[in-house]
């Protein structure tokens, strides 16, 4: 089992996931780490409903999707791995989870936030999740899509 | 009336519903939203509750892709709860059929979507298999 992608992504499964990532790796496998959808049963029945049937899907509390990753438990060989903001990528690498790459896809506006790009707004949370990250080797990097290429979180962050 | 609420990716939806209404008029109780590259889908779906209220009855929800943010959104939002319907896959001769059939007696979304889903395989139209077939008889 790899994780091909991990990526913060707001939206979580929706088209850009399935139909440009899931596609352009050829994954099998989303895994949503998110302890607010976990624990709410229509985001669970929904978010899954339009995937094909060729691609499993786990939603897992961040701990747990710590652990399975860091076990190797997942449900699919090549996985792609979602989380709602930074602050939970930064949680779910403080209870044991393996982070190397981080696609930071889309955080949308909200208030406190400042918009980077057109998909990605940061407030001060979301910076400092983005520093932690970062001093823990972990390498950030804007993506939307498969055909655009990375580029770097670091330098675009404001100066501390 | 079933009102008809067609939900996209960017300016798709103002587009189908802009370019339906050149065919066959101004539509009421008809309403586009598109979803904007940096709305959050909460954002979204809080625009999407007020266009379905202000629609009123349970509305047939038209949106361009199963699984997308726009269905998302109107998933969360309860407009699948019966008779409401949502219907993926919306394109122009689909969207025209809809408003074309929305006025009929004992109409409900469920119904119309069921028939929709039929009349949408039907609206993919190969010339050269039309060709063909007129060469041939």
């Amino acid at each position: 089992m790899s994780v091909l992608l991990a990526r913060v992504d707001d939206r979580l499964i929706h088209g850009q996931v399935v139909v440009g990532w899931a596609r352009a790796l050829e994954a099998d496998c989303l895994v949503v780490a998110n302890d607010a959808v976990a624990a709410d049963p229509l985001q669970r029945t929904l978010l899954p409903m339009a995937v094909p049937p060729h691609i499993r899907v786990a939603i897992l509390r961040l701990t747990e999707a710590a652990e399975a990753v860091a076990k190797g438990t997942l449900p699919g060989q090549r996985v792609i791995l979602l989380f709602a903001s930074l602050p939970d990528a930064a949680r779910f690498m403080a209870a044991g989870g393996p982070l190397k790459e981080l696609n930071i896809g889309g955080i949308r506006l909200a208030p406190g936030r400042q918009a980077l790009r057109t998909a990605v707004a940061l407030g001060p949370e979301d910076v400092r999740a983005a520093r932690d990250l970062a001093g823990c080797g972990v390498a950030l990097a804007l993506r939307m899509v498969p055909s655009e290429p990375a580029e770097p979180l670091l330098p675009l962050l404001p100066p501390n | 009336m079933i009102p008809v609420l067609v939900l996209t990716h960017g300016e798709l939806a103002a587009a189908l519903l802009g370019a339906a209404e050149s065919i066959l008029g101004r539509q009421d109780r008809a309403a586009a939203l598109g979803l904007e590259a940096s709305e959050s889908r909460e954002a979204f779906a809080g625009r999407v509750r007020a266009a379905a209220d202000q629609l009123g009855a349970p509305a047939l929800v038209l949106v361009d892709l199963a699984g997308g943010t726009p269905w998302n959104a109107a998933l969360l939002c309860g407009l699948a709860s019966d008779p409401g319907e949502i219907l993926a896959g919306v394109n122009l001769p689909v969207l025209l059929e809809a408003l074309g059939r929305r006025d009929g007696p004992g109409a409900s979304p469920r119904t119309l979507a069921a028939d929709l889903a039929a009349l949408g395989a039907a609206a993919f139209a190969r010339a050269s298999d039309l060709m063909a077939r007129g060469a041939a008889a």
